[in-house]
């Protein structure tokens, strides 16, 4: 007989981590040794008595486990990426040089198709300087990859009244109309803003006055958190690029990449009366605020200042991309999947209303189902970190609302959600 | 890799915390597991597996996605484990009173050593395995680690995981002889 292989030979046999040689050289020591056999099956048993002792964990431990992870993720994540400041005073100085000699151009060819449909612009001084705040914030937007309005360049080839090259005025013609068709365009998706916060949905009196209330400071900071609002200036994040941001959480079915939105979406194409320039201006801090939310991050315009604004506008970000079509819902789905997780009831109470939104607006897309789950799952988080009974009610409604759906692919994770609403004792 | 999980790996890389969030669900239980049945203090091993997980989150960017999740952020929490169990605040801390596991009851080959005497002597002989010989025999019994995994996880040489590893079975199964030299046998098994 073969001498007894050490136990830690015994051990590696046990976990199959002998090479061939030794495992061979075990197996025939073990046929004719039965102490060494014992000796084995002590070892395994010992094995399966530890497996068969289970942990003893705090009831509910589970339940709040991924969520505090999430929580402290999100404070230390950085903000989603922003471009920096030299790059807005970049854009601002490039379109400054550009547009502001076209416009001066622009004066001399008022006959134009395309210059009849602009207002006589300000004093120059006047025209630059409004236009350079502007521009600083949409200029770089507006060249990411507009494509000139077909309804523009299918119109009659002005006759040129000065002597300016005909190729450079007529693409300078076509970025003052795109500019004008935008901005007119976004005017009509900022509309919505004004409508009741939730048309489709009925409301119980609390969340009718939840709605209305104004927000405080500490609401303020939720939205920021949330990724609709920036309530500090940027300039200390502005080194912080999130790796992936623009790409991240890439829905199931891949939407359109925001350039190919830029150049195809209906608003490129809408074209609508043209308003004054003096409302477009006063337009321009929401059209702003609209470009980036539909670019799927969130910005902190250069030159807004403080944010303020109410809980009804906050949602209205959302609502707002209702006419903008199926790229702007998934921007949207994209900037509420990817934003910071919440860190209070309040936070999260924004989210699920955020969620509500989306899914009651756009109840055929691809993550709607998802929106719904989402509205419970977080609407019981708001619970869970508030312990406030209204948001038990909210979320158990809601629950139940989704599990009465005719199609529900994702019961198991509302029921979870609900779980987690029932009290622990 | 699971698809659907692979996915979620690829949405939490790109910095989406929902699908990160969904990865922690899906690991928690293991992780936390993995590092109670090293640190032995429920409060711990809460800080170890939060830790791990958020570690793993920032190292994302490293894993191979091609690879299983659950050895690599087992690894993650039985370092972070056994490093504190290393430091001079566990050693400072107390021995848990209670045991921390109680024994499962049922039918089987090992209903005779699970009962609440052989139960009590398995967690006082779990318990009182050193902490570096728990930290290994945990990542092999429990987390099914090789032993180049378990030395990677530890800084430690597969050698010393051989004979950690012999050390805590022999341990117990000395403790343990009165129930399971029968109780084995009658499993039958050499695993």
């Amino acid at each position: 007989m073969s001498a007894h292989p050490s136990p830690e030979q015994l051990g590696a046999y046990l976990d199959g981590e002998l090479d061939a040689v030794a495992r061979a050289a075990v197996d025939v020591h073990l046929r004719e040794c039965g102490e060494c056999g014992a000796h084995l099956a002590e070892l395994s048993a010992v094995d399966d008595a530890a497996r068969a002792v289970p942990l003893e964990v705090p009831e509910g431990y589970f339940e709040h486990f991924a969520p505090r992870v999430r929580a402290r993720l999100a404070k230390k994540a950085p903000a989603r990426w922003r471009p920096p400041a030299w790059g807005w005073a970049a854009a601002a100085a490039v379109l400054l040089a550009v547009l502001t000699p076209l416009a001066l151009q622009e004066q001399g060819v008022s006959t134009t198709p395309v210059a009849q449909r602009l207002e006589p612009p300000p004093a120059p001084a006047a025209s630059a300087g409004g236009r350079s705040e502007r521009d600083a914030e949409t200029g770089a937007k507006q060249d990411e990859g507009f494509a000139p309005p077909a309804t523009i360049q299918a119109s009659p080839a002005p006759a040129p009244s000065v002597a300016a090259p005909e190729a450079g005025k007529r693409a300078a013609d076509h970025r003052l109309a795109r500019r004008d068709q935008a901005s007119a365009a976004r005017r009509d998706e900022v509309a919505p803003l004004q409508e009741p916060a939730h048309p489709k949905r009925e409301e119980s009196p609390a969340d009718a006055a939840r709605s209305k209330e104004k927000l405080n400071e500490e609401q303020l900071a939720d939205l920021g958190a949330l990724g609709y609002v920036s309530p500090t200036a940027p300039a200390e994040q502005e080194g912080h690029a999130a790796p992936g941001a623009a790409g991240a959480g890439a829905p199931a079915a891949a939407p359109p990449p925001l350039a190919s939105q830029r150049q195809h979406g209906p608003r490129a194409q809408n074209t609508v009366p043209r308003e004054g320039r003096a409302e477009e201006r006063k337009a321009a801090k929401a059209d702003v605020a609209k470009d980036k939310d539909d670019a799927g991050f969130t910005e902190e315009p250069a030159a807004a200042g403080t944010v303020t604004g109410t809980l009804e506008e906050s949602l209205a970000v959302t609502r707002r991309s209702r006419d903008v079509g199926q790229g702007a819902a998934w921007a949207k789905y994209r900037s509420l999947a990817d934003g910071a997780a919440p860190r209070s009831d309040g936070e999260a109470r924004l989210l699920r209303e955020a969620w509500r939104s989306f899914a009651d607006e756009n109840p055929g897309h691809p993550q709607a189902d998802e929106a719904r789950v989402r509205v419970v799952e977080i609407g019981a988080l708001a619970y869970r970190l508030g312990l406030r009974d209204q948001d038990r009610e909210t979320a158990l409604r809601d629950g139940q609302a989704y599990l009465e759906r005719p199609a529900t692919p994702r019961a198991d994770r509302v029921r979870a959600a609900l779980k987690t609403l029932e009290p622990t004792r | 890799v699971d698809p659907s999980e692979a996915d979620l790996l690829a949405k939490a890389r790109g910095g989406n915390l929902f699908a990160f969030e969904e990865i922690v669900k899906r690991y928690q239980r293991r992780v936390y597991g993995a590092a109670l049945r090293i640190v032995r203090r429920h409060e711990v091993a809460d800080d170890v597996a939060q830790e791990a997980f958020i570690r793993a989150h920032l190292a994302l960017h490293t894993f191979d996605p091609t690879r299983p999740f659950g050895p690599w952020i087992c690894r993650i929490a039985a370092n972070l484990a056994i490093n504190h169990i290393r430091s001079r605040q566990a050693r400072e801390e107390p021995l848990p009173d209670e045991h921390l596991e109680t024994p499962a009851r049922g039918p089987g080959a090992l209903e005779g050593l699970l009962d609440d005497e052989a139960g009590a002597m398995l967690r006082s002989a779990l318990a009182g395995l050193p902490a570096e010989q728990r930290a290994v025999f945990t990542l092999r019994v429990f987390e099914e680690l090789s032993y180049r995994e378990i030395a990677d996880a530890l800084q430690i040489n597969v050698g010393t995981v051989m004979s950690r590893l012999s050390r805590a079975r022999e341990r117990l199964r000395e403790q343990l002889a009165a129930y399971i030299g029968p109780a084995g046998r009658r499993a039958g098994g050499t695993g």
